[in-house]
């Protein structure tokens, strides 16, 4: 037995659909900058750091893309859970933002230019918008009735 | 001058007034033992590891692998150590005062699975238990704690009055 999916569409005002393209261009930055990156930049077979910071942004990424992949389907069907959806990815971009800068520091290295610097820089804009959705979705009732 | 006392009509307008923030202050009492255990064991467990944490640093515990030691990985417990304990005091205050507990949990929940990652991804296996058996320790339980805080979060019940 087949059950009907309920699809809403969802009434949010403009700057929840920037915040939401800032945080797709964000990541498709981020997925770019992986991908395209030159071998022979960085030394990476000795360098500890930079390999680690690689692993760790490659994890990140493959587990962020899928999310953003589901999340439009979610917002379409369910405001309620596509809220918590993005509180939690919220609170994760949040948590890598403060153990990359307060906590692994010294473990980790970053590149200092290329894609992945431009990635770092613009993060706190990725930031503001998920903070931004969060509450619009919180808030704001988000159906037309 | 006029000194007008307060009557019994205007005392009960004013007590009503307040009681919806006396109902969410005392909603706490309501919540389910499940829920009581589950915050209890995290605070247990967050202060341990920051007890044992320190514990290692100022040297009292001997660590057999010195490498644990070196400042760099002394630096990402020391942030881990200082990131856990605000998290169990936003934790604990989001609780005690039945303000969005359900918020604060989830957020704190999907922070320990980030550390958790973390630490898998940066240690991945090259730490063996008779090498560095307290940390070996805190690892393993990892799993268990997070577990722990799931059912904090999921036995949270936000409006106990009509649960």
């Amino acid at each position: 037995m087949i059950r009907s999916i309920n699809v809403n569409k969802p009434n949010l005002s403009w700057l929840f659909w920037v915040a939401f393209s800032v945080t797709y261009a964000v990541c498709i930055l981020g997925v770019y900058g992986i991908i395209m990156i030159p071998e022979d930049v960085f030394d990476l077979k000795n360098n500890m750091e930079v390999l680690t910071a690689f692993k760790l942004a490659t994890v990140r990424l493959a587990v962020a893309t899928f999310l953003l992949i589901g999340y439009p389907v979610l917002l379409w069907t369910s405001i309620k859970w596509s809220k918590y959806f993005m509180i939690c990815g919220t609170a994760w971009a949040i948590a890598m933002l403060i153990d990359d800068y307060l906590v692994l520091y010294k473990i980790i290295e970053y590149p200092e230019r290329g894609t992945m610097a431009l990635f770092q820089t613009v993060r706190p804009a990725q930031i503001l918008s998920l903070i931004w959705m969060s509450f619009e979705l919180t808030f704001k009732p988000a159906h037309k009735q | 001058m006029n000194k007008k006392k307060v009557n019994a009509e205007e005392i009960s307008a004013l007590l009503e007034a307040f009681s919806n923030v006396q109902k969410n202050r005392l909603s706490e009492f309501n919540q389910s033992p499940i829920l009581k255990l589950a915050v209890t064991l995290i605070n247990i467990y967050v202060i341990s590891s920051i007890f044992m944490y320190l514990l290692l640093r100022e040297g009292v515990l001997d660590q057999i692998n010195p490498v644990l030691l070196n400042e760099d990985f002394l630096t990402l417990f020391n942030g881990r150590a200082y990131a856990m304990f605000w998290v169990l005091t936003a934790m604990n205050i989001s609780l005690y005062f039945n303000i969005a507990f359900f918020t604060v949990a989830l957020c704190s929940l999907i922070y320990v699975l980030n550390g958790a990652a973390e630490y898998f991804l940066v240690f991945g296996g090259g730490v063996s238990f008779s090498e560095a058996p307290y940390f070996s320790v805190f690892i393993l339980s990892l799993p268990l704690f997070i577990v722990v805080m799931l059912i904090a979060v999921f036995t949270y019940k936000m409006d106990p009055e009509n649960a």
